[in-house]
Formats: C-alpha cells, sequence, structure tokens
C-alpha cells in the first residue's frame, strides 16, 4: 500500500535547541496515528512541520510521492489547502464570520462561485451536525461546536490528511468523546488519515491505529497496524 | 470572493471601522469646504468690479484744492492725461479702456456727486443700463441731460423731467437707476454725458486751480484685462502711471478681508493636504491596530492555503472600502457646508478713494460696504482630487502594511500555549 505521508530524517532547532531530531514517520491513506510524549517533547513542531506550516532544518517529507520539503511558502499554502485540513486545540475560528463563513474560509480566495461555496460548507456543516448553527458566529457557540465547526472547515477542501494538535484538549470528557466518535465517523466516510497529538492516552491514543512516542524530538512507533497488515 | 469577509470584518469591529472613516471624512470634509471657503471668499472679492464689469479700475491721487466751491475733483481722482491713457491702452494684457469723469459739485444745492460718462460703452458706469428704475439711460449724443441715482432722487424728491443746475448749466433728469444694485464702486448721485462734464471741468477754477488740463479730462478709468494677467497688469499700469496711482484690483478687496482669508488663501492648500494627511495617518493607526488585533486571523489565513497575495487582497480591500465610505461622507459633508455658506453674505468695505465723498459731509468719512452672497461651492476637480489621492495612498498603505502582516510565520500565533 502506497503511504499518503512519509517523514525521513526531519530535524529541527528553535535558538540552537534542537525540538525535533531524527524524525521518522508514516501514514497510510485511512490511518489513524497518535502522537503521544510528554510536553515539551516536540509533538505539535512536528506535526507543523508535517503540515508544512514550519521548515524543517534537514530531512525530507513525501506527500504521495512528491517531495515537499522543498516547496516555497505560496507553493505549500496551495498544497495545505488542496491536500490537508489542521484542527487546533483552540479551535482558530475567525470571530468575525459565522460558523458556514468559517466552514467555507479556506475556499475564499478561490473562483468558485459563492452558491457552490455555501453549498460545500453547508454540507460539511451537516456532517458535523451543525446546520442548524450555520449562522451562529462562534462566539454563539459552545467549545464542542466550535471545534466542530474547525472540523468541517478542515475537510471542505476535502483533504487526505487531517492533522489535529490536541482537539480535546480544551473540552470535557464527554464532549471530547463525542469529537473523537466524529473524527472517526469522518475517517470512514472520506477515506481520511487522521494525525492526531494527543496527551489522552486513554480516549484517543487508545482508538488509534498505530501510536508514536515523542521523546526528546525522537519518535518511537509501535507498529501495531503495520504489523496487523 | 471575499466581499462577504470584508464585509463582515468592517461591520462586526465598529470601533475601528468608524474611526477610520470619521477620520478620513473629517479630513476630505475639511480640505474641501477650506477650499470652498476660500473660492467663496475670491469670488466675493472679484464682485465689486465685476458688477461693473471692468477687472480693474485707474485713478491717481491728486491735490487738495484752496476751496470747495464750484466744480471740484476730489484728491483721489486727479486727471489722467491724454497720453498716459493713449500708453495705457498699449500695455499688454489691457483689452479695453473706459473712460469717466468725477467730481463734486458745491454750487449746486444740495451737494452733489457727479460722475460724466460715455453712454455707449457697454462696461464701467455703462453697466447702469441694467439698474434703471424709471425713465431711460444716457444716450450716444445726449446733452443736457442726466440719470440720478433713486435714492438721492428720493431724499430730494426729484422727478423726471425736473432740472438740476450745475455750474449755472442746466440737467433735465431722464432716468432714475438704482445703483446700489450695481456696486459701490464709482458711485455717483448723478450721472451726465462725459462732454458736458469735460466742458464744466475747463470752466471751473477750483479745478484750474490745481491741475492743467488736456482738452478731453478723464480721471477715472475702467480697465477690460486678462484676468490670468490681471496682477501684472496692475503692476505694470501703476509703473506707467507713477506712485500716486491707485489701481484696484480683486486682490485689492482680498487685502481687505483680514488676515483669516488670508490665511486661508495663502495656506489653504497646505492646510487642506495636512488635513488629509492626518486623515490618512488615522487610517495608517487602524490598519496597524487591526492588524496586531488580527495576527491570529492572518495565521489562520497561511494555515487554511491562503496564499500572501490573497490575503493582502483581502486586507487591502478592507482598507479601500473604510476609504471609499469615508471620502464619500466627507464630499457630501462638504457638499453641505458649501450650501450652508452660499447662506452667508460677506461684506465688502469699498476703499473710499473708489466712491469719495467730502469727509465734512455727514457719512462722508465711511467707506461704503458692499454685501454679497459667499458662492461657496465644492469643485469637482477637488472631489476627484481627494478620491484620488486618499485611495491611491490607502491603498498603497494598506498593501505594504498588509505584506508585512502576511509574511507572519503562522505558528507563533497558532501555537495554544
Ligand atoms: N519558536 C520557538 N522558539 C524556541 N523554542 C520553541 C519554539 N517553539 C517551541 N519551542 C520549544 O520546543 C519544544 C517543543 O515544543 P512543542 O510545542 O513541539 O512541544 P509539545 O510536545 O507540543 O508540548 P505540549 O505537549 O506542551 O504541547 C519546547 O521546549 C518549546 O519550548
Ligand atoms: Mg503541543
Amino acid at each position: 500500500m502506497n503511504k499518503v505521508l512519509e517523514a525521513q530524517g526531519i530535524v529541527k532547532s528553535y535558538s540552537n535547541v534542537q525540538v525535533v531530531r531524527d524524525g521518522h514517520l508514516h501514514i497510510y491513506p485511512g490511518e489513524f496515528v497518535s502522537i503521544v510524549g510528554r510536553s515539551g517533547s516536540g509533538k505539535s513542531t512536528l506535526l507543523y512541520l508535517l503540515a508544512g506550516l514550519e521548515k524543517a532544518d534537514r530531512g525530507e517529507i513525501h506527500y504521495k510521492g512528491r517531495v515537499i520539503t522543498g516547496l516555497n511558502e505560496e507553493q505549500l499554502a496551495v498544497w495545505r489547502r488542496d491536500n490537508i485540513g489542521i484542527v487546533f486545540q483552540n479551535f482558530n475560528l475567525i470571530p468575525t464570520l459565522t460558523a458556514l463563513e468559517n466552514v467555507s474560509f479556506p475556499l475564499y480566495p478561490s473562483k468558485m462561485p459563492a452558491s457552490e461555496r455555501r453549498q460545500k460548507a453547508m454540507t460539511m456543516l451537516e456532517q458535523v451536525g451543525l446546520a442548524d448553527r450555520a449562522h451562529n458566529r462562534p462566539h454563539q457557540l459552545s467549545g464542542g461546536e466550535q471545534q466542530r465547526v474547525s472540523i468541517a472547515r478542515s475537510l471542505v477542501c476535502q483533504p487526505s490528511i487531517l492533522f489535529a494538535d490536541e482537539p480535546t484538549g480544551n473540552l470535557d470528557s464527554d464532549t471530547g468523546d463525542r469529537i473523537m466518535d466524529l473524527f472517526l465517523q469522518l475517517r470512514e466516510d472520506h477515506q481520511l488519515a487522521l494525525f492526531i497529538v494527543t496527551h489522552d492516552e486513554e480516549k484517543v491514543a487508545a482508538r488509534a491505529d498505530r501510536r508514536i512516542e515523542m521523546k526528546d524530538g525522537r519518535t518511537y512507533s509501535d507498529e501495531i497496524w503495520e504489523d496487523a497488515k | 470572493m471575499g466581499l462577504r469577509y470584508v464585509w463582515s470584518e468592517l461591520v462586526h469591529r465598529p470601533q475601528r471601522s468608524i474611526v477610520a472613516i470619521i477620520s478620513i471624512a473629517l479630513g476630505v470634509a475639511l480640505y474641501l469646504s477650506l477650499q470652498a471657503y476660500a473660492e467663496g471668499y475670491q469670488n466675493a472679492a472679484r464682485t465689486p468690479l465685476t458688477e461693473i464689469g471692468a477687472d480693474l479700475v485707474v485713478q491717481r491721487e491728486g491735490d487738495i484744492p484752496d476751496a470747495f466751491e464750484g466744480i471740484v475733483f476730489p484728491h483721489s481722482t486727479a486727471p489722467i492725461g491724454e497720453e498716459e491713457v493713449a500708453a495705457l491702452r498699449e500695455v499688454e494684457g489691457v483689452e479695453e479702456v473706459g473712460e469717466a469723469l468725477f467730481f463734486w459739485s458745491f454750487e449746486s444745492d444740495p451737494f452733489l456727486v457727479g460722475l460724466g460718462i460715455d453712454p455707449e460703452e457697454s462696461f464701467g458706469p455703462g453697466r447702469l443700463r441694467t439698474a434703471i428704475r424709471e425713465g431711460r439711460f444716457l444716450e450716444a449724443g445726449d446733452t443736457g441731460v442726466a440719470v440720478a441715482d433713486s435714492s438721492y432722487a428720493d431724499q430730494y424728491q426729484l422727478q423726471i423731467g425736473d432740472t438740476v443746475q450745475i455750474s449755472g448749466e442746466a440737467f433735465q433728469l431722464v432716468g432714475l437707476a438704482d445703483t446700489s444694485r450695481v456696486g459701490n464702486v464709482a458711485n455717483a448721485n448723478l450721472y451726465l454725458p462725459i462732454a458736458d462734464v469735460n466742458r464744466m471741468v475747463h470752466a471751473a477754477p477750483q479745478v484750474q486751480s490745481v491741475y492743467t488740463l488736456d482738452e478731453q479730462v478723464t480721471n477715472l478709468l475702467f480697465v477690460k484685462a486678462d484676468s490670468a494677467q490681471a496682477s501684472l497688469v496692475a503692476d505694470n499700469l501703476k509703473q506707467l502711471l507713477g506712485e500716486r496711482s491707485l489701481v484696484t484690483t480683486p486682490q485689492s478687496f482680498e487685502d481687505v478681508f483680514g488676515t483669516t482669508f488670508q490665511l486661508i488663501d495663502r495656506f489653504g492648500l497646505l492646510v487642506g493636504f495636512s488635513c488629509l494627511f492626518l486623515a490618512l495617518l488615522g487610517l495608517l493607526r487602524v490598519v496597524v491596530g487591526g492588524l496586531t488585533e488580527r495576527r491570529r486571523d492572518v495565521g489562520i489565513m497561511r494555515a487554511v492555503g491562503w496564499r500572501k497575495r490573497e490575503i493582502v487582497r483581502q486586507i487591502s480591500r478592507e482598507s479601500l472600502v473604510l476609504v471609499a465610505v469615508g471620502w464619500s461622507i466627507g464630499v457630501i459633508a462638504a457638499i453641505g457646508i458649501a450650501y450652508v455658506l452660499s447662506y452667508f453674505t460677506v461684506s465688502i468695505p469699498v476703499p473710499w478713494e473708489l466712491s469719495p465723498t467730502p469727509h465734512f459731509m455727514a457719512g462722508g468719512a465711511k467707506s461704503l460696504a458692499l454685501t454679497v452672497t459667499m458662492q461657496a461651492s465644492v469643485q469637482p476637480l477637488g472631489i476627484a482630487g481627494t478620491g484620488v489621492l486618499c485611495l491611491l495612498a490607502g491603498w498603497v498603505l494598506s498593501w505594504w502594511l498588509a505584506r508585512r502582516a502576511a509574511n507572519m510565520k503562522p505558528v507563533e500565533v497558532l501555537r495554544s500555549e
């Protein structure tokens, strides 16, 4: 099976401190990989590197066989829009826009007609169960609802990988459970690979196909899913 | 594309939008209404002369006679020689010269101010033709007839057909004119054919005692000149007629408006531009403030795959909408201010020299005033100019700021810690 994403020997330092050293990992289409590790171990940094939001000092990242480490910022932006979705712990919605507008936000720069954009965004909102809150602005939504909006936004361009950095970190445990249910449901529906950074071993990491642990910037994989193949 | 987003940003951050709009609107309104105000005064300053249809009035100061008896020239209207008039016609920029003969008559009862005019002339006192209230105006070849100022006629119960005696000659009134309608320049009580006045002046001892006269005497000239060169022409005429000449131009009236007007007239453009500049500083502040507040939004745009130029376009559009709205409000406000200004009247003091009456007469020392409405209007060129300037400056400014903002590292704002 072809890997959708593969990282080899990636290194990232911040002011002479190596935060990610020799990161190795790969994700298959539709696979759910969770990243765990102590605070400060470099999980978020790894995610940003894979999502093209940070540039690696060394090493290569391949996406569907194409090297993305050499792309410039503008090319990376387009790559992100067309291929990946990102979900943050603190939702990162645009406060002045409604839920529906936030979901269609990645499509704004495209030449797509407004009606089609709305249509796509509405479909996504329906899938995350928030169709009835389409015209509410973020401050009128609960944390769980805001996270659903941000998940809908991350999926509106039909990515093949979804990166999430502690998506349940700001939510109570019940709400977190339901967000995880949603992730797994969406994975089924869209053949989506999930790459989720988490602190929650029990409720998040336990449901993953594979767990990668980070320690001092190094990745340690337990190859459960691969072994099962 | 993101017009919906532009709208949401502006509407949901009203404070910022309002500050930007108000500062632009204030700048534009101030700039345009200052221009309108200055223009209103300039127009007002032009009225005393435009009302008599001349661009310049030329006189020369002379001497005071031994006695105020019979016909006398006020000292502000000394005779100007025939040769001088001929030379004056040749001055570059001079288009036409109209001659008149101004005098006081103490012999007649009551005292009167007279003006000898050429009825054929279409400008200068010839303009009085339009102010005839009763009877007729003077005609070519008239002799022994006169037109009276209607308020003078009322005061002394003079009617058409009555005669007025001046230096032993009888003049029959053929018309009454409302001279106040034609400005207060070279106002007289009685208007007579210039040839008749010329004859009487030559026989007047108190004129002869101070001046030697040419055959054809004139002491008040109305000059039509190329208005673009008016001040240059005025300088040339002064040079020609010597130090004691009095040349009145629209500029001379502007000078009597006082310092406020002169400041606005001279520094109006500077002040106006400063206002616009301050307005753009206001916009700068708002855009900078907005971008700091929105660093996270810009980070999100980057994270979800907006290209930098798309971010820049979005932010510039927001600023341009603010500028356009502010500018429109400013233009409307300026038009409103100009409209209100047009209800104001300006009182233009007419220097004594231009309508001299003896100091010892009641009210004689007072200079007259002409009251005109402010003709202030906002110039289309100013509207277009401020529009282009604001949009251009706003665009450059926001483009530059947005460019800097878009260059941020998204991770810096997206890390949740
Ligand atoms: N811009 C930066 N400059 C300097 N050091 C940084 C920067 N960003 C992150 N770091 C450091 O890199 C290390 C790894 O950070 P990272 O956010 O990847 O950890 P994490 O595993 O996500 O931690 P947490 O579980 O707390 O989110 C930390 O020690 C952090 O202080
Ligand atoms: Mg982290």
